[in-house]
């Protein structure tokens, strides 16, 4: 189990990666635009870092139990019927983001086969920044799982998260 | 099939998987594909792909996980501290004494930050303890912070008034100058009732802080200098419409690096911890917005927030009777719901709607993210109560207690934002 966590640490490293180079990118395109020059598609690059680091960071941020639940009701319950309710929503999510992960995958497949390219002024095969969704979704599919065994085995899955949660509001 | 079914449908799936804890960027996907599946003939795995792609790759999204890596980086900064000590000696002497503190603190915090539980976190940490080595009753100190805290949602940049923009399709910068004013309103409030509430109760104030020199105060107040630079730079950039949103968070976050190395708080560890910290909200967020979006898809095909528009418009209720019912509505979800799902649903839902009795969408911009600040302050899900009972370890009954005559002003705020719309508005038109 502990490889899995390795694997959604290096995915989160390089969604990490990929927010820097966003700002690396949108401050260059400043500093260029300041002196009269400007790197061609820029807002497309952007963009695709920011899908590629949304996506890469799934896996990671809910291991580290940073998204969000609504927990009012689940802390009322009791004990037994409390963690038959966490194994049912992990099992629901596994079973959805199973199945959001193959259609984002046919979805990059076909995009692939038509060899659809950006409209920018740089003509890139969309598949390649595309492959970053492909990746981080199967991930998260795979990430949801191993926290149903682990709730099903009775193993420790993550730490309180309301403080964690917090941070984007 | 007709349109209570729907609602029905929708509301029930919803309830019943957040009830049982599924995440929610999860529970707005799963009920994107019961409305799909049930009430349109569209194939939905064609749309789900693309939905996730157009909305992940968003040139306009992007200015969302800068502006979290600014606070991120100023968080690890002196800057709390640097504040306290800066503004202490102009408020001392005011009735209510340092509790100002809190209010002008959160205020300009919140101007370099788009989080109102970070906004509350940085100030409290030094405002809290310092406020209760003086002896200020804990009402006044917690109550003002919590409800201060806020303010980082209203005062620009703001996360929620990004996502607001990109889920609504409303210009973030319109959005930002539109919050000036409301915010600097709100302080006002705060303010003004903080100096009331220690008129009448003596008890729970100290003696005012001894007198400082105006050379003195100047000399702390320049500690703040970098920091109103920051705020000039950015804020600064999108009024003058040189920068987009992302830009002027792409400048932030340079001026928030520059900040740290010169107080000497930036190594690569908190670099490193910030850039992840910054990573990890966002992908939340993502995840959020991308369900939102797919939810927000399923239903242009199956037309609930149409025909809801055209009922609600058909209805007599008006502009103003559509505000007070959706404000009691926002008020009891957001006992339950934080304050980027409220907002993610309601532009998914009612958006067609407000747009229908004439509301203006950069007005309503405003008052979603008001109604979203009384969210964060009521239990019991409440995050700004959070990081104070972290802050205090008192407990989140307690703290409620001491917080409600500030979201009482909160629901001022919207009774004035309805009745003078210009609050809001006035600055947009003036500049853009």
């Amino acid at each position: 189990m502990l490889l899995t966590r390795y694997i959604f640490n290096f995915c989160g490293a390089l969604a990490a990666l990929s927010l820097l180079g966003i700002a690396v990118l949108i401050l260059s395109q400043i500093g260029l635009r300041l002196m009269g020059s400007q790197i061609p598609s820029a807002d497309d690059f952007a963009a695709w870092g920011l899908s590629a680091s949304i996506f890469l960071a799934l896996p990671a941020t809910l291991v580290r139990g940073d998204h969000i639940r609504v927990t009012s009701l689940r802390q009322l319950m009791p004990v037994g019927l409390g963690h038959a309710a966490d194994v049912m929503s992990a099992l629901f999510a596994t079973a959805l983001m199973g199945w959001v992960a193959w259609a984002i995958f046919g979805y990059v497949a076909e995009s692939w086969t038509y060899n659809e390219v950006s409209q920018g002024v740089v003509a890139v095969p969309l598949w390649i920044p595309q492959s970053a969704m492909v990746l981080g979704s199967v991930l998260f599919a795979l990430a949801f799982a191993e926290r149903s065994l682990r709730l099903i085995l009775g193993l420790p899955v993550e730490l309180d998260d309301t403080q964690e949660q917090a941070r984007g509001e | 099939m007709d349109i209570i079914t729907q609602s029905a449908v929708l509301i029930f799936t919803l309830l019943v998987l957040l009830g049982l804890g599924v995440w929610v960027g999860v529970a707005l996907m799963a009920s994107g594909v019961v409305i799909f599946m049930l009430f349109t003939s569209t194939p939905v795995d064609a749309i789900l792909g693309t939905t996730m792609w157009v909305h992940s790759a968003s040139w306009t999204l992007t200015a969302l996980p800068l502006f979290i890596w600014m606070g991120e980086i100023l968080y690890r900064t002196r800057l709390a501290e640097d504040l306290f000590s800066g503004l202490a000696p102009w408020v001392g002497r005011l009735p209510g004494g340092l509790a100002h503190v809190n209010v002008v603190g959160c205020g300009i915090f919140a101007a370099v930050s788009g989080s109102s539980a970070a906004t509350t976190a940085t100030v409290g940490r030094i405002s809290l303890p310092e406020l209760k080595a003086r002896g200020y009753a804990d009402r006044l100190a917690i109550g003002s912070l919590a409800g201060s805290g806020t303010l980082g949602l209203l005062i620009p940049p703001s996360i929620v008034m990004i996502v607001y923009g990109v889920a609504a399709q409303v210009s973030v910068n319109r959005l930002f100058i539109a919050g000036v004013v409301p915010g600097l309103m709100l302080m006002a409030l705060f303010s003004g009732y903080i100096a009331l509430w220690s008129k009448l109760n003596p008890d729970g104030v100290p003696a005012p802080e001894p007198r400082v020199s105006v050379g003195e105060r100047l000399r702390r107040l320049r500690m703040l200098l970098p920091v109103v630079g920051l705020i000039i730079g950015v804020i600064g950039s999108i009024y003058a419409g040189v920068a987009t949103a992302t830009e002027a968070a792409a400048i932030g976050v340079a001026g928030a690096l520059i900040i740290a190395a010169f107080g000497r708080s930036l190594s690569i560890e908190t670099f490193i911890d910030s850039l992840l910290g910054a990573t990890r909200t966002s992908a939340m967020i993502g995840l959020i917005l991308l369900g939102a979006a797919f939810l927000t898809s399923a239903m242009s095909f199956s037309g609930l927030p149409g025909q809801l528009a055209e009922i609600i418009s058909a209805s007599g209720l008006g502009a103003n009777g559509l505000i007070a019912v959706l404000t009691v509505f926002f008020v009891l979800l957001g006992c339950f719901l934080d304050g980027i799902s409220i907002v993610v649903l309601t532009t998914s839902v009612v958006m067609p709607a407000v747009a229908a009795v004439g509301i203006d969408p950069v007005w309503f911009g405003i008052y979603l993210i008001i109604v979203v600040e009384m969210a964060q302050i009521t239990p019991p899900l409440g995050f700004n109560l959070f990081v104070i009972q972290n802050l205090t370890g008192k407990s989140i009954f307690e703290i409620t207690r001491m917080v409600v005559p500030y979201f009482l002003i909160l629901v001022l705020a919207v009774v004035l934002l309805t009745a003078f719309p210009g609050i809001a508005t006035w600055l947009v038109q003036k500049t853009l």
